[in-house]
């Protein structure tokens, strides 16, 4: 089954072999969960919107295209949750990002409470947080998730332009927010 | 507006490696994969997601009329002796026989059931060359129910016995572009960037 591409797993699930799909769940909940986590989700919203993406992509399986392309099909319903949980919370991430932002410098464990490798997480975590959310998800998916421009711009339904203008500002983003760490003398 | 950086353009592009970036530049997106690496963690779905997944897809009902076409459709293999297989053949020859007015009804109206609502599907597409009907009635399958254009003029219609309710459908224009009804009461966005055409199916409803 492991074998098995992805066009005939998802025709098997639709003539009716439903545990197949559990194949698909398997071969694809790590890199969708990731991807939801790098984005700023806790661990267990990430796992209510990935299984949540699940049941959907089953329920409209039929409406799947080009089954053989079904993990760009699921990306697509994955980054819809996102950005329906994403802007249903945003009032209280906002708040909870001016609060993080603030407290940062004097109450993260600094590298003398901790080692320094975790605070340096931390600061870019936080800084990954504050940049926009396209331009955050156009790093995670090139820097993080190995993709090209031309598949994230597949994934994400944007132009090439479009996406190298993301990862631009985005970059110059976290710059400006990580400045210490592109200093010159800094070593990291 | 900033000034787009061609160096880096390129080397986004695929079009350079990074070696080839200035050294300023080169050394910035070194820092920055090194930053952006330190966030990679080794991501594992708890067993959970799976299970969660699983048991909700179970819980998802298949209408009756796919179970009843699976139960029809699907090859099985069916243990019959000679002689149950004999009288079974016997008695059905016997029935169409001596009963004729017992086979099937060609109204669909009467086959649909009493409760059922017999309601019309318009679209219009004369440079289609197939039109197809999918949606909750239809476990949103891309085979759908086929319509048909019956003079020629791209008028595609199907008439589909339906049970009272609020259901969700579009049409599937040449088998690949999916297409909502402009003509239907509503529409709604089905969360996966297309929308959907709502048709509310009375008791009271006449085709």
């Amino acid at each position: 089954m492991t074998d098995t591409s992805d066009g005939a797993l998802v025709a098997q699930v639709l003539s009716g072999d439903r545990d197949v799909f559990g194949t698909l769940v398997d071969r694809y909940q790590d890199q969708m969960l990731a991807y939801v986590k790098y984005m700023g989700f806790g661990a267990d919203e990430a796992c209510d919107v990935v299984q949540d993406a699940f049941v959907r992509a089953f329920r409209h399986l039929g409406r799947c295209g080009e089954p053989d392309r079904f993990a760009g099909w699921l990306f697509k319903i994955v980054r819809n949750l996102c950005r329906t949980v994403g802007s249903r919370n945003s009032r209280r991430r906002s708040e909870s990002l001016e609060q993080h932002s603030s407290t940062l410098a004097s109450e993260l464990p600094g590298p003398d409470e901790r080692a320094e490798a975790n605070w340096a997480k931390a600061r870019v975590r936080a800084a990954l947080d504050t940049v926009p959310s396209h331009q955050r998800e156009a790093l995670v998916l090139m820097y993080l998730q190995g993709h090209s421009v031309s598949e994230v711009a597949e994934l994400t339904g944007a132009s090439r332009s479009a996406i190298k203008m993301r990862l631009k500002r985005g970059r110059e983003a976290l710059k400006q927010e990580l400045a210490d760490f592109f200093s010159e003398g800094h070593e990291s | 507006m900033k000034k787009v950086d061609d160096q880096l353009d390129s080397y986004l592009s695929g079009d350079t490696t990074i070696d080839e970036l200035p050294e300023a530049l080169r050394r910035e997106e070194e820092r920055l994969r090194g930053l952006m690496g330190s966030l990679e963690e080794d991501v594992h779905a708890p067993l959970a997601l799976r299970e969660g997944v699983m048991l909700e897809v179970a819980k998802i009902s298949v209408p009756l009329w796919r179970r009843l076409a699976d139960w029809c459709f699907r090859p099985r293999t069916v243990r019959v002796t000679p002689a149950a297989g004999t009288l079974v053949f016997a008695a059905s020859a016997a029935v169409l026989l001596l009963w004729p007015g017992s086979a099937p009804t060609s109204d669909p109206s009467a086959a649909a059931g009493a409760s059922q609502v017999v309601t019309r599907f318009v679209f219009v597409a004369p440079e289609a060359s197939s039109v197809r009907l999918t949606g909750d009635f239809a476990s949103w399958s891309q085979e759908g129910i086929a319509l048909e254009d019956l003079r020629g003029t791209g008028i595609w219609t199907v008439d589909v016995p339906l049970l009272p309710g609020i259901y969700q459908y579009t049409f599937i224009v040449n088998g690949t572009e999916w297409r909502p009804d402009p003509r239907a009461v509503s529409q709604v966005d089905d969360g996966f960037g297309q929308v959907n055409s709502v048709v509310i199916v009375s008791a009271e409803s006449a085709t």
